[in-house]
């Protein structure tokens, strides 16, 4: 079996996929890939389904070494990316040999980059994901983040010897300042009519205790007209929630499934990539948006993500064999053609 | 369609929606929030893709690409009417009660005593008052598998510890104010410890991995140390079922 060995995991690297679904009603939180955009991206260009198990690194850091060679793509935020110290591409289909060593410095903007490997991570699924909750300890990798030392095994797949790459202008861009499209909560009258306008015109900062569960922000303190605390109630990922001090948490994947805080807002799906890139010190917007211009977005977001993709070569022949790219149905295929 | 005045339903995002029932908690409508979750399980809505059920609303997660908002909205208002009318054709609804042995015992109950001294109750007394209700789980959350429930007797209510522990031992038993709850896992918190179930609230590798589930009614046994060993070693061997039983609740 093909194995990875991890020389250094950097700050923080997990094993996900596009999360756990189904059991929100027992507690269990979704988890799952906190930028599902670049994770399916860089699924994409090595031709496994979108949502197969990919290492998302936190800030990066990571260093990998290949036990046997492998195909891989890494996207994501901007790491400094290198195969045996000399700069690699990212947002491309990568090789390595028995040996290599892949390491990612440290991202410039942004925060998880994610490496795919083709075939995927071969980890366990549980309760029907391989994403990591370490907090309760399953999932991923021995339910926890990589720890130096640690072989991380793949499954094995045929390798395609076509070459994909997402053109420069349409990778997306990380910048220090976002604007978050977001909609208006059921519990808006909840808060002063005053705190809602500022809370979709202001600026607000990244807090550094932001984690996986929860983007926890600072700047203008949001007032609740009626107490912060309600009747305990489900959340989502993207769900803006005020506590009793006024700063809003903008909830990631591994945030509780139900919450006792007011809600103000609901970050929209198609920016919920964009969430999961905030990292400490950045600067936020909301934008207002309603209900049926976000299912829009997202619609156009399902579409495009395909569309990212460009083959190095329509197709490719090796000795009598011809491969091809093939995108159904929005899903990409090889295809291998041999003379019989 | 009209809407039925004891529900409200609201967008929540653009990949959820939130129905809320006009009444205060309580245990005659929160059988809503039961009714509606059980309509939706059995003939669930092709976008569906989970449920959360709490005190007063039920969170109806769907896939946006396979149903816009209004025709979601459509599809719940209409397992709401079933829902009501199943309901009133019935009069009752099947509930299960499941028995949790309890070990009150030292060191299984750190703070039975501080609860006694609290509520100026003998601890033989606070046992008796504990496990003597039948309580509802409302909805789980906190952590996987925690539940949260109604039905505490106020005689044995109790403020959380003011320095929380850091270390709380899976099954442990805790009371804060007017709340009894049981810990899943090992995990900090400043509930006060009364005893310990020696079964497993949660295990991600069972199916379903949560014992309970929202709806449930649950009744405390307590259990001697020797009992709460035995116990946890069948538990440990997957050896162990818990008693369930059915009851017909609301019948008139």
């Amino acid at each position: 079996m093909t194995e990875i060995l991890v020389r250094s995991p950097g700050l923080q690297t997990t094993a996900q996929d596009l999360g756990r679904f189904g059991y929100q009603s027992m507690g269990v939180p979704p988890s799952g890939a906190i930028d599902r955009d670049a994770l399916e991206t860089a699924n994409l260009l090595i031709g496994n389904p979108r949502g197969e198990a990919c290492l998302e690194c936190v800030l990066g850091g990571a260093e990998l070494e290949c036990e046997a060679p492998l195909v891989f793509a890494v996207c994501g935020a901007p790491m400094d990316l290198r195969i045996n110290g000399k700069p690699a591409p990212v947002y491309e289909t990568l090789r390595a040999k028995a040996g290599d060593v892949i390491s990612l410095g440290m991202a410039e903007r942004g925060l998880c980059a994610y490496i795919a490997f083709a075939g995927g991570l071969a980890v366990d699924l549980v309760l029907k994901s391989r994403s990591t909750y370490a907090r309760a300890g399953f999932g991923g990798w021995q339910g926890r983040p990589l720890r130096a030392g640690d072989r991380i095994p793949l499954r094995e797949r045929s390798m395609s010897p076509l070459s994909r790459f997402v053109p420069e202008e349409l990778r997306p861009r990380y910048s220090t300042e976002t604007t978050l499209r977001a909609i208006r909560s059921h519990e808006v009258a909840r808060f002063e009519p005053e705190s809602v306008g500022r809370f979709f015109s202001e600026p607000f900062s990244v807090s550094p205790k932001s984690d996986r569960m929860g983007c926890r922000l600072e700047g203008p303190r949001l007032v609740h007209s009626r107490g912060a605390d309600i009747v305990s109630a489900g959340v989502q990922t993207g769900t803006v929630q005020v506590p009793g001090d006024g700063f809003p948490i903008i909830l990631r994947a591994d945030r509780q499934t139900t919450g006792g805080y007011t809600r103000i807002a609901h970050v929209i799906q198609a920016d919920l990539a964009k969430l999961g890139q905030l990292r400490p010190g950045d600067s936020v917007r909301f934008l207002e948006t309603t209900v049926e211009a976000a299912q829009e977005a997202w619609k156009k977001r399902e579409a495009a993500i395909v569309g990212l993709i460009r083959e190095k070569t329509d197709q490719v022949s090796i000795e009598g064999t011809r491969y091809f790219n093939v995108i159904v149905n929005g899903i990409a295929y090889d295809v291998t053609l041999r003379e019989i | 369609m009209a809407m039925d005045p004891r529900y409200a339903v609201y967008p929540f995002g653009d990949a959820a929606l939130i129905v809320e029932t006009a009444d205060e908690i309580s245990e005659s409508s929160y059988r809503r929030i039961k009714g509606l979750a059980e309509a939706i399980a059995e003939n669930p809505p092709k976008a569906l893709i989970e449920t959360i059920p709490s005190y007063r609303s039920l969170l109806v997660a769907y896939d946006s690409l396979l149903a816009d908002y209004a025709s979601m909205e459509g599809a719940i208002l209409s397992l709401i009417s079933l829902a009501e009318a199943s309901d009133e054709a019935s009069g009752a609804s099947i509930s299960e009660t499941v028995r949790i042995p309890i070990c009150y015992k030292y060191p299984h109950g750190l703070d039975l005593d501080e609860v006694a001294r609290h509520t100026g109750l003998k601890p033989g007394e606070v046992v008796e008052l504990h496990s003597a209700n039948t309580y509802l789980v409302y909805m789980l959350g906190f952590t996987p598998g925690f539940p949260y429930l109604g039905g505490m007797s106020e005689r044995i209510a109790t403020p959380r510890r003011l320095s929380p522990r850091t270390k709380i031992p899976g099954g442990s038993v805790g009371i804060a104010d007017r709340q009894t709850g049981i810990y899943p896992m090992e995990s900090p918190g400043g509930w006060n410890i009364i005893g310990r179930t020696p079964l497993s609230l949660f295990d991600h590798t069972r199916e379903p991995p949560a014992l309970l589930k929202a709806g449930n009614y649950i009744r405390f046994y307590p259990i001697s140390s020797d009992e709460f060993d035995r116990i946890a070693s069948d538990v440990g061997r997957g050896a162990w079922a818990p008693e369930i039983e059915k009851t017909r609740r609301g019948e008139a």
